[in-house]
């Protein structure tokens, strides 16, 4: 269909930018989605990422790149309301669940994602990630952090700190 | 590829559950700052047990003022409530939370779904005086302990609570304040002296720092150039209400107006405080039954907060507390008032007589509680041997001697924990000492001499008495010596004491001279009375109670009885005419805060024995019947 030449800026074909992951695939998204970004939006601003050159993410491998955009993707419409407040309850609700759903996902996954979050810079992103892995850990031993983390097993000197701490702050450990 | 950055201050995170995972991944501080700065509180002192690089980054300042400022902005918790109570039998005193479900869901609040926690319990603060600051003040909630003069400053939500050097002065306020330059908390204290008839106000301010070397010597500092002249009449006014009624200091106004009449409540909001100029914010209407008995009625009640998050502060629910210890949420919106917490669901309150408030607001927060230089050292090895060394020593020599050798030593030997040690020491499994009474040396009347040295020695011919003596059993430490003359309360094993001129010995001698009352029929009954000693537990505080008979007779059965007391350590006496049952003239027994008599039977409509108590915190008198075989 035939994009109608207008001032107000808000309609048209939807300008599209590429991404290319650490493993060279190449990911075509509407500008709006990838300007979630702070990292990417500056480029996108000035016209990068279009045509045949796309932005390269050397930091962000495939698979991870295309959770992310999922994310982009489902919020661009809401970000591009500017906080929603003509947003209905049932959108809300819609992109609630959307993101429960989003973060229910393996433990490496989740960890690729919060690095691509912060590496680009996507704030609704990092926030849903940070708070998946505050409610993962929240309940958690010292202990069982350090497996859930793959920390080397403490030191019988760390060990006596960690028991001295637990005496101390027992009530914490309930 | 990431593990190449991996430097000191980066965690190196290995995802567990993935064979496919990369070998390791890097979590940089900011993404951990973000994750930990959701946590509450509880998560992030366990988390401190982690690995030293968490334990560095979780106790950082920085951390810690992230973390309150995203707490408070977030307001995703329900508020909590901080609830001072005494333990069974007012032997310490414990400091409660209860979280509050929000205002929307308060029908569940209202059916006690509120959840009380024990935080910590203070367990020097005796007695039924301990208050709370409404509200904490970055963090930190203040309590003030009237009994001993003692100040304690707390961080509800990490536990961590320590009690401020000691500072002894009998007209004082104090409150807590945030030093927002030197970001450190402060607590000042306003005490009021008398000097030869004039009137002094003194100002000091206590810092709370991790190291306070330099203040170690004087850890209550005075603020430069004293209280200025104009503020001393207001600070007479803030003194007097803290000392005199033991209420909080400068913060608790009563919302209620002096009308009788009126029958609403108004919040008034200082808008500008350098214009003093106030709004009416909201006017509760409290013409129906419920508001009228539980906000109308209460010795006080106070605003402690609002329900909810700091942008629709405006509109959000304000939580009112009462002295009757109930906290009700009023709606502005709905123009609703509703229950949503009562002490009465806490273990141990059923003791609680309505009191002043005991409710605190408080916010989720890491603020630390530095210990005072004075705690520390108390806890220090050295002290501890020095305490069980000075435990072996007579309390005397403890008392006059010890106490002057250095003021490491004076202060360990006034402190709580060793009385309470030396206490226990001393009288643990061992048999109370029996000592006689005898005339006293130099300025004192009377004197203790163990019975075994007594008859060691051999009788002193000099301090025999030769008039009528009767002593009490001892009560809390002291023992009550009555004469016809006088009452004086001693400590028989530092053998200072204090004397007393009672009501029941005054109209003792006048009926005398009229030559209307007969001799003391009553081998422990002296000067026509009965006198005993107890101990106000609610108070901390010994009380002597005396019974007297302003007429009695055997024939008629008719009498005429009036029961005096008199705190020990307070002005305060009052008398009760109206006792269940007359009482005979055995002194009475003393157990837990109630004093225990046996009626005459000869006296009176009955004719039968019983038991009258008498319990000195609520001044209630009760009557327990004899065993059938005894009554009669």
């Amino acid at each position: 269909m035939a994009a109608p030449e207008s001032g107000d800026g808000n309609n048209g074909a939807a300008r599209m930018v590429t991404l290319i992951s650490s493993d060279n695939t190449r990911f075509e998204v509407e500008a709006a989605a990838a300007s979630l970004s702070q990292t990417l939006q500056l480029t996108i601003l000035d016209g990068g990422g279009g045509g045949g050159d796309g932005i390269p993410l050397p930091n962000v491998d495939s698979a991870t790149l295309s959770k992310v955009l999922e994310y982009c993707i489902k919020h661009a419409p809401a970000a591009a309301n500017g906080g929603a407040p003509n947003a209905t309850a049932v959108d809300r609700a819609e992109l609630e669940r959307f993101d429960n759903e989003f973060v229910n996902i393996d433990q490496s996954v989740l960890y690729s994602l919060i690095m691509a979050a912060h590496n680009l810079e996507i704030e609704g992103l990092q926030s849903l990630v940070a708070k998946k892995v505050a409610d993962m850990i929240k309940g958690k031993s010292p202990m069982e952090i350090r497996r859930t983390l793959g920390f080397p097993d403490p030191t019988p000197e760390e060990q006596a700190e960690m028991n001295a701490h637990m005496l101390e702050y027992g009530w914490a450990y309930e | 590829m990431m593990t190449a950055e991996n430097t000191s201050n980066k965690v190196v995170v290995t995802p567990s559950s993935s064979a496919l995972a990369p070998s390791a991944v890097v979590l940089p501080d900011e993404i951990l700052t973000a994750v930990f700065l959701l946590l509450p509180v509880k998560s992030i002192l366990r988390f401190r047990a982690v690995c030293r690089s968490w334990a560095a980054l979780l106790s950082s300042a920085e951390f810690c003022n992230l973390h309150m400022t995203a707490q408070t902005e977030e307001s995703t918790t329900p508020p909590k409530l901080l609830f001072v109570s005494p333990t069974a039998n007012f032997d310490a005193t414990a400091v409660y939370s209860c979280s509050l479900s929000s205002s929307s869901s308060s029908s569940s609040a209202r059916h006690g779904d509120a959840t009380d926690h024990l935080l910590f319990t203070l367990p020097y603060a005796r007695g039924n005086s301990v208050n709370v600051a409404p509200a904490p003040c970055h963090g930190l909630t203040l309590l003030h302990d009237a009994t001993r003069w003692a100040h304690y400053v707390c961080n509800p939500a990490t536990r961590a609570v320590t009690r401020l050097p000691r500072r002894d002065a009998l007209y004082s306020a104090a409150g807590i304040g945030f030093d927002a330059a030197a970001r450190k908390h402060k607590a000042v204290l306003l005490s009021q002296h008398t000097w030869y008839e004039s009137l002094f106000i003194t100002c000091e301010v206590y810092t709370l720092v991790d190291d306070d070397g330099g203040y170690h010597h004087q850890p209550w500092r005075p603020v430069a150039g004293g209280v200025p002249a104009a503020f001393r009449n207001l600070a007479h006014a803030a003194i007097f209400p803290a000392s005199c009624t033991r209420s909080p200091p400068l913060f608790a106004d009563d919302l209620r107006r002096c009308d009788p009449d009126s029958s609403a409540l108004e919040i008034w909001k200082l808008i500008d405080y350098s214009s003093s100029e106030w709004s009416l914010n909201y006017r509760i209407d409290c013409s129906g039954p419920v508001a009228a008995r539980d906000l109308l009625r209460p010795k006080a009640v106070t605003v402690i907060g609002s329900v909810g998050n700091s942008k629709s502060s405006e509109r959000s629910p304000i939580l009112i507390a009462t002295s009757k210890h109930k906290v009700f949420a009023y709606d502005p919106i709905y123009e609703s008032l509703e229950v949503v917490h009562t002490a009465m669901e806490i273990q141990g309150s059923h003791q609680i007589q309505p009191s002043n408030v005991r409710f605190s607001f408080f916010i989720e927060s890491l603020v630390p509680v530095y210990k005072a230089k004075e705690e520390i050292d108390l806890s220090s090895p050295l002290a501890e041997a020095t305490k069980e060394i000075l435990l072996r020593l007579p309390a005397k020599s403890v008392v006059q001697n010890c106490r002057r050798v250095s003021k490491q030593w004076r202060r360990l030997i006034s402190s709580d924990s060793f009385a309470d040690a030396f206490f226990l020491h001393k009288n643990l499994g061992r048999r109370p000492k029996i000592m006689l009474v005898v005339w006293g040396s130099g300025p004192r009347e009377f004197g203790f001499t163990p019975l075994h040295d007594w008859l060691q020695e051999g009788p002193d011919q000099g301090s025999w008495l030769d008039t009528k003596v009767v002593c009490s059993k001892p009560c809390h430490g002291l023992n009550l010596v009555s004469t016809e003359k006088r009452d004086y309360l001693y400590n028989p094993s530092l053998g200072l004491g204090r004397s007393y001129t009672m009501q029941g010995m005054i109209r003792h001698r006048t009926s005398k001279s009229s030559g209307s009352v007969q001799p003391d029929d009553h081998p422990f009954a002296v000067g026509g009375r009965n006198v005993g000693l107890g101990f106000n537990l609610s108070k901390q505080g010994h009380v002597i109670a005396e019974f007297f008979y302003d007429e009695k007779n055997y024939r008629s059965r008719e009498y005429k009885l009036t029961l005096f007391l008199r705190g020990c350590y307070s002005q305060q006496q009052e008398c009760f005419s109206s006792t269940p049952l007359p009482v005979n003239d055995m002194p009475p027994a003393y157990l837990e805060g109630t004093l225990y008599w046996m009626s005459d039977p000869r006296l009176g409509q009955s004719d039968s024995r019983a038991i009258v108590s008498f319990n000195i915190g609520a001044k209630a008198f009760g009557v327990i019947p004899c065993p059938s075989s005894i009554s009669t």
